[in-house]
């Protein structure tokens, strides 16, 4: 085997955990219940893409079903970029291993082909959860030849190409900026929740198909990349067109690889070293409480990894992108309708509801024992109480929330002129919900806490405790949502709409506190490191 | 066997790291490299092995430039980092096999030699078992081993001693002298000045990233302890 393949074999063994599969008693073996479950995984994974396909057809009609392949080669195409972007950085430029793979007999190039077929193969598993179902719902209601499949199968391979390099190219352009400035972190930060924002407003832009599927077509290719349209149109039977994809996913990976074979130890090199700082020079050194000590320490480290950021950010930043887009839509909607500002009493809730809804989705407190990896000693071996360690620990998620609930609320009255009573529902509600979130994700963290990671990415993002709080989340949110939709139908009463979510919310809110006050502490006495 | 000439690194905003040092390593020879915390060890060592890029200077391994021909060099040295980072995902026999693979090491070599290492070590019943589940101590062996399987020609080591127990230390030295025996070259940082009286054949202390003495052991420290002498040096 080559020393390529050595190398990828070994890196995806170790990345991919797949020693997990494996039998706790005898490690030799793998667990056959272990992999049934992982393949009952991801069939739920690839069964549920199929029938998100079969519901956008069904939604936009039989005769728009060309429009789901456009469609998913987009998404392809935006999900690569978002993935990779993060995952470039820390690793390309910041990876534990390079210290261990460089002092090895092996060339520059190789490292660098490994660490690029390894996103790469990130962006394979993405896309059979996602291109591969699309397909297939797209060959069962259009007509297809033999060739539109060979070529669909070798889009499926090439497609990943162009986004890999764009982003990798901007993670090299991002190591060659950010070790220059002391705050690297936020920087990071900055440009990411940049790009996520854009992403999420091409995003909330195709949402238009349901209005009219025949524009939605038109505005996709707007924001389709050249390469997908290219694609897509080639699959159609465009020769030309696939041939300029080929060319443009081809050539600029063999340009990164290249390139990064000449500048990968240089930029490894400049993102290792540290700029030190003014000398320091002693001053009163100021004394704070354990609560505030504790607070600023969870805020430091929280805003110390630009992946723990970006990654709990999310629910809130897409409360507000959702209550901006909503107002824009909902007045177009109305003056179509032709109705009256009276109207938008009955509108009010819906937006409180989205709201919760996007809040359900993360919390910073699911990986935040998680987090502490091989630091939680210090916090065991401190005197300080299990309750002031969730304190601080809370404070994060509230600190990052409560300002967007802030802003939702002033663009809710400015945009689209909230009462009193659906300003301070606006806020409440989800402040509740953000307490539910807040509590419930520490407590399903100590349950299932993950202390073996070698990057941030592995404990805010492949763990368990993550996972389960946006499950409990989500079914929380329906339930909110559910039951003051129940209400509202019953009686088209805002007041007792928001009643019953404020009560329900309230529910959720104490049984979370309580949990984590009680079974939460026992569990935190008992996690051992 | 590793031959240093005006070696100097600048890491950003042109701060010298590391200023113009020269040393030479026979081959056989222990060479101990201490210096105080920041005064450039890693800097250089990690410069030695191939992972840290410079613009000033030479490093020389058999010959061979780590810049010119790192694959070379690579090939016949073995490093291991204070704290090594392994892939902790991956069994210790996994993680074994990787490098032996890495560096074309036959299956019945292997065979022995983990064997071999692994029952010195006393790690033997835990190469099934996941990386990540082994002590900081458990870790440098196993990083140990896989640099013993190696054979390397010249073994580098930054601070090889931290996080080991008293016997499996005493075996990392009888191992270094064993190999230096059979001719192979040890560098090796570290802070227990004891052990590198008793074992280094030469040794040099860097501070501030210029070395400040270099010799063999009886030429640096003369009638005084090695601790002395440091202390007297770093006091100036």
């Amino acid at each position: 085997m080559s020393k390529f393949l050595t190398t990828l074999k070994y890196n995806v063994l170790n990345n991919f955990a797949i020693n997990k599969l494996r039998k706790k008693k005898d490690p030799s073996k793998f667990s056959a219940g272990k992999i049934f479950l992982f393949v009952l995984l991801g069939l739920f994974l690839f069964g549920t893409a199929l029938l998100y396909s079969f519901m956008f057809i069904e939604m936009i009609g039989a005769e728009f079903a060309e429009t789901l392949l456009s469609l998913g080669i987009f998404m392809c195409v935006l999900l690569s970029l978002i993935v990779t972007v993060s995952n470039a950085i820390s690793y390309l430029f910041k990876s534990k291993d390079f210290n261990l793979l460089m002092s090895l007999p092996l060339k520059t190039n190789t490292v660098v082909l490994t660490k690029i077929s390894y996103l790469l193969l990130i962006n394979y598993v993405l896309f059979a959860f996602l291109y591969l179902p699309i397909l297939i719902v797209y060959g069962i209601y259009v007509e297809t030849t033999l060739l539109f499949w060979v070529l669909a199968i070798l889009t499926f391979i090439l497609l990943p190409l162009f986004p890999v390099s764009i982003s990798t190219f901007i993670a090299y352009g991002l190591s060659l900026i950010l070790p220059r400035f002391r705050y690297k972190n936020l920087l990071t930060i900055i440009f990411s929740l940049a790009l996520m924002v854009f992403i999420m407003v091409i995003n909330f832009s195709t949402s238009i198909a349901a209005e009219d599927p025949s524009r939605f077509s038109q505005s996709i290719s707007q924001f389709l990349s050249k390469t997908g349209e290219w694609a897509y149109n080639g699959m159609k039977g465009d020769f030309l067109d696939y041939l300029f994809f080929i060319l443009i996913s081809v050539i600029p990976f063999v340009v990164l690889i290249k390139l990064l074979g000449f500048v990968f130890l240089k930029a490894n090199t400049r993102f290792s070293s540290s700029i030190s700082g003014r000398k320091y020079k002693f001053t009163d050194l100021k004394i704070k409480g354990q609560g505030t000590t504790l607070a600023k320490k969870e805020l430091k480290r929280y805003f110390g990894s630009p992946m723990y950021v970006l990654n709990t950010i999310v629910g809130p930043l897409l409360s507000t992108v959702s209550v901006v887009v909503f107002a824009i839509s909902i007045e177009k909607a109305m003056a179509e309708l032709d109705l009256g500002l009276e109207a938008m009493q009955f509108v009010n809730p819906i937006i409180v509801a989205l709201v919760v809804f996007m809040l359900g989705i993360t919390s910073t407190t699911a990986s935040s024992i998680s987090i502490e990896g091989k630091q939680f000693w210090i916090l065991k071996s401190s005197p300080i109480t299990p309750k002031q360690v969730f304190h601080g620990k809370i404070i994060v998620n509230l600190v990052i929330t409560v300002p967007f609930l802030i802003i939702n609320a002033v663009l809710a009255v400015v945009l689209l002129n909230f009462g009193v009573l659906d300003t301070i529902m606006l806020i409440v509600i989800p402040l509740l919900v953000t307490l539910f979130m807040s509590y419930m994700g520490l407590f399903v963290n100590l349950l299932f806490p993950r202390f073996d990671y070698d990057s941030d990415v592995k404990a805010v993002k492949q763990s368990l405790s993550v996972l389960i709080t946006m499950g409990v989340g989500f079914v929380v949110a329906a339930i909110i949502i559910g039951t003051s939709g129940y209400v509202y139908s019953n009686t088209g009463n805002p007041i007792y709409t928001y009643l019953t979510g404020l009560i329900t919310s309230l529910v959720f809110a104490i049984l979370s506190i309580v949990l984590l006050y009680t079974k939460g502490e026992q569990k935190y006495n008992k996690i051992e490191i | 066997m590793l031959e240093i000439k005006n070696f100097s690194k600048t890491y950003t905003k042109g701060k010298k790291a590391v200023d113009n040092i020269n040393l030479h390593i026979k081959p056989g020879e222990v060479f101990g490299f201490i210096g105080h915390n920041g005064a450039g060890k890693t800097t250089t060592i990690k410069s030695i092995v191939g992972i840290l890029d410079f613009e000033e200077g030479e490093i020389l391994i058999d010959g061979n430039s780590i810049k010119d021909d790192p694959i070379k060099c690579k090939s016949i040295t073995a490093y291991i980092p204070d704290s090594p980072e392994l892939y902790e995902q991956l069994t210790g026999i996994q993680y074994l096999n990787f490098i032996c693979d890495i560096y074309k090491i036959s299956t019945d070599r292997r065979k022995e030699d983990i064997e071999k290492y692994a029952k010195i070590f006393e790690l033997a019943g835990r190469l099934g078992d996941l990386i990540s589940s082994y002590s900081h101590g458990m870790k440098q062996k196993l990083a140990l081993i896989s640099a013993l399987v190696r054979k390397p020609k010249l073994l580098v080591l930054d601070e090889p001693f931290v996080g080991l127990d008293p016997k499996a230390s005493f075996l990392v030295k009888e191992i270094m002298k064993e190999m230096c025996k059979e001719g192979s070259s040890i560098f090796f940082s570290t802070h227990i000045l004891e052990v590198a009286e008793k074992l280094c054949d030469h040794v040099a202390i860097i501070k501030n990233g210029k070395i400040i003495a270099y010799g063999t052991m009886d030429d640096v420290k003369g009638d005084k302890s090695l601790e002395d002498v440091f202390l007297e040096t770093a006091n100036e």
